[in-house]
């Protein structure tokens, strides 16, 4: 009688402290790459030698503004690293890109629109470090935006930013 | 009494030289909390300049110079934009719009900008906040001006005044372009950025008074009517602007076209993020930051040291009071703990003080950090962390209070009815 | 009876001296019994009281007051004692400065609950005592260090008797004072202590107030240790 009792203690608190470790566990952890097709990425990984500087009439090489669909509204989490582009009246970050590499370096092109992922916090945080990684966390979204050469971009309604 | 009370009463009987140790804390006080607030304030205040623009364009510079003088008037350009260049910038898709400013002129020290009609309409700043008339409106005229808060208060302008600029960009104008006076049309409402300390122009009007300074110098009788001008106001633009700042219809295309501006081979061009550069120039701050900070810290250091000197030198002198205190039923524990209060009221009233310092070097300091800078620095308590800060400079003082409590428990112990010497 | 205080086989050596200061066979008090003890300076009446007032402890000896060997005690328990049960007077330099009358006298309630629960309304006790010593209303608010030394010494004594403690020491509390004003004092110290119900050791060198006492000893007879001087 006692065991029985002790017995469904235990499995009850075991619950109690996992239920809500498996409701984070609905986050998923996604890598940069799963953000674009996959025909794209091998286009991309052939692409990268050739280039064209004559003005500004032509376009970049490669440009990949192709999205997932099926990751639209997951929640997710990726890291990367913050560009800040608005800060609210005191100097808070409210929105920046997260993009999966530091530093504009000459040798290596930007990142393609879809390795790009425009993030809003509703609450601004305190500035961050650009020169940190970190882990953004939120809701990831695929939005149209009303451009020519672009179809549609990632989007995030950014829950946390944590340091990596 | 209680121990606090006796505590009080002591330091009371001691106020001159309690009052100058309070002052020692709280000068240190003062400088660290002051050291603090400037930095976040002017960092804040940096914030605030510029929000929207995606993209900064100028003639090949450093990017940070490029920032410091397109933004926030501090330098000079070293290259400019060829006006083809800004066109085929202004025309590409992914650009939503384009602000150009010539630089170059100044009025009475305040920076003069010849910008189209853009400003007005994308230019925004804090928390996405659009520019706003005070009173007056745009440009109408060819040799209309448009003044920022800071310069219509500095100056005692209003509307329809009469106004001469200068060339360049000294404090005291040497060259005037006198043959082109301006009429004030229209005063910003305060901003808290810099566009408060400037004066704005049309690009036409800008070309116009430059008519006639090809060798870089006025050449006599070579300024052109301004009647001339105005009728010729449609075809005047200006050969050149220094800086162009640019909001994308695709926000994520910035790199990619911050690439091409670098890379572009037809003329030698820089362009900023606005977001990452600020960086780079805290980056440069930060060191002499740290330098100060070390150094306040260290005053601090100094502060709780002057203290423990003042407890130390009196404790000879006190040692008849702890024996009075120790004959009529006082614990050792007891009177040491006098001590300890002692040091906590003394650090307590330093801490006060240095905030309260601190406040009001801030709040005199403000309208001249405004003038001078255009830095609007608000009146803002010390932020939760610093609280924080000072409550573990507290503890350090009662902590440097436990030496010569220490100390008067073992004498208090050695004593006996009489102070044996 | 038992006697109030109990002093057996008492011996204490300074630390760092080689000598002992004081050696007493055996010393005794009673309730409410008033003790002229003559001693003169280096007699060791300073190592005494500060030995019955539990601020020292003897190497070897036995102190009884009110039942509770202090020697056994430990240094909160003396402590404790000495806050709830004893009175000191000193010669001069009794008061803190920079406190007025009124707070120097409720001091040894500050310090023990029990003491102050025995004044009752302490203030009221304070400002009874100060009265009673002739001390003028107007003075109680005053600093200690602003009166004379006369009035000190009154105030000192006013300290010593609030909540009506069972033992009085006195070290020399007249020797300040001219020769006129000790008798006074003696009169008004005595009253109080009288109506205190409180016992009074008064060490002195000064035998002329020996008669006033119940009794009389002479602590260079008592001191065994003195003999070697």
């Amino acid at each position: 009688m006692k065991h029985k009792m002790i017995h469904r203690v235990f499995v009850g608190t075991l619950l109690f402290v996992l239920l809500p470790l498996s409701a984070h566990a609905d986050v998923r952890e996604i890598e940069w790459v799963e953000l674009m097709p996959e025909e794209e990425l091998n286009a991309w990984l052939q692409e990268s030698e050739i280039v064209d500087h004559s003005g500004f009439g032509a376009a970049e090489p490669f440009q990949s503004f192709r999205t997932m669909p099926e990751l639209d509204g997951i929640e997710a989490r990726i890291p990367g690293f913050v560009v800040p582009i608005e800060t609210d009246g005191e100097g808070n970050l409210k929105e920046f890109f997260l993009v999966p590499y530091f530093g504009a370096c000459i040798h290596v092109p930007p990142p393609p629109a879809n390795q790009i992922i425009y993030g809003r916090l509703e609450d601004p945080i305190p500035m961050v470090n650009i020169w940190d990684a970190f882990w953004m966390e939120g809701t990831l979204n695929v939005e149209d935006i009303s451009n020519d050469t672009a179809a549609s971009a990632y989007t995030m309604d950014v829950t946390a930013l944590e340091l990596y | 009494m209680n121990l606090l009370g006796l505590a009080w009463r002591s330091l009371l009987n001691r106020r001159f030289a309690v009052l100058l140790t309070v002052c020692t804390i709280a000068l240190s006080i003062g400088l660290l909390v002051l050291v603090e607030q400037l930095r976040s304030e002017v960092r804040q205040g940096f914030y605030r300049s510029v929000s929207g623009v995606d993209l900064i364009v100028g003639g090949r510079t450093a990017p940070v110079q490029l920032l410091l003088y397109s933004v926030f008037g501090i330098g000079d350009a070293t290259n400019d934009i060829s006006w083809e260049t800004y066109t085929q910038l202004k025309a590409l898709p992914e650009v939503d719009w384009a602000i150009p400013m010539a630089l170059g002129d100044s009025h009475n020290g305040y920076r003069v900008l010849g910008i189209s009609p853009a400003f007005f309409e994308h230019y925004r700043f804090g928390d996405s906040e659009h520019i706003e008339f005070e009173s007056g409106q745009e440009f109408d005229d060819l040799f209309d001006v448009v003044i920022g808060a800071q310069v219509a208060r500095q100056l005692d302008y209003e509307l329809g005044d009469q106004i001469v600029l200068a060339h360049g960009s000294g404090n005291v104008s040497l060259q005037g372009h006198d043959e082109h006076p301006f009429t004030i049309t229209g005063i910003l409402a305060p901003t808290g950025t810099p566009v408060d300390q400037q004066l704005y122009v049309s690009l036409a009007a800008h070309r116009a008074i430059h008519i006639g300074w090809e060798r870089g110098v006025q050449m006599p009788g070579s300024a052109i009517d301004p009647d001339v001008a105005r009728t010729q106001a449609e075809e005047l633009r200006p050969d050149a602007v220094t800086a162009i700042f640019l909001g994308l219809t695709a926000r994520a295309a910035v790199f990619g076209l911050q690439r091409r501006v670098n890379e572009y081979r037809a003329e030698a061009l820089s362009g900023i993020m606005p977001g990452i550069t600020l960086q780079q120039l805290w980056r440069i701050t930060g060191m002499a930051e740290q330098v100060l900070r070390v150094v306040a810290a260290l005053v601090v250091v100094a502060g709780l040291l002057g203290m423990l000197t003042v407890l130390l030198a009196t404790l000879g002198e006190r040692r008849r009071e702890m024996a009075i205190l120790r004959a009529n039923g006082a614990r050792p524990w007891q009177i040491s703990g006098l001590l300890v209060f002692e040091a906590g009221l003394i650090a307590a009233a330093g801490i006060a003080f240095g905030v309260a310092l601190a406040l009001s070097v801030q709040m005199v300091a403000a309208p001249w950090l405004l003038s001078e800078f255009g830095l609007h620095v608000g009146l803002t308590w010390p932020a939760a962390w610093q609280f924080g800060v000072l409550g573990l400079i507290f503890l350090a003082g009662l902590a440097v209070g436990v030496i010569p409590a220490a100390m008067a428990y073992r004498r208090t112990l050695a004593d006996g009815m009489q102070i044996r010497t | 009876m038992t006697p109030l205080l109990d002093i057996k086989d008492l011996a204490f050596t300074w630390p760092g001296d080689t000598d002992p200061v004081l050696e007493l066979g055996g010393f005794s008090l009673a309730a409410g019994e008033k003790v002229f003890m003559f001693g003169p300076s280096g007699s060791g009446k300073s190592t005494l009281l500060a030995l019955i007032g539990g601020l020292i402890r003897p190497q070897s000896g036995q102190i009884l007051f009110k039942d509770q060997d202090l020697v056994e005690l430990g240094g909160a328990g003396r402590d404790r004692v000495r806050a709830e049960h004893l009175g000191v007077i000193f010669q001069q330099f009794n008061l803190l400065p920079w406190l007025d009358l009124i707070n120097n006298v409720m001091l040894p309630c500050r310090f023990s609950r029990a003491r102050a629960a025995r004044a009752g309304d302490v203030k009221g006790a304070a400002e009874k005592l100060l009265a009673e010593m002739s001390l003028a209303p107007e003075l109680w608010r005053r600093r200690a260090d602003s009166i004379s030394v006369g009035q000190q010494q009154r105030v000192a004594a006013a300290r010593a008797l609030i909540g009506r403690p069972a033992l009085i020491l006195a070290d020399e509390p007249t020797s300040a004072l001219d020769h006129d004003r000790r008798l006074d004092f003696l009169e008004l110290l005595f009253s109080q202590v009288e109506a205190a119900n409180s016992a009074l050791l008064f060490v002195s060198h000064d035998r002329d107030l020996a008669g006033r006492f119940d009794r009389a000893v002479d602590l260079t007879d008592l001191n065994e240790a003195q003999e070697q001087a």
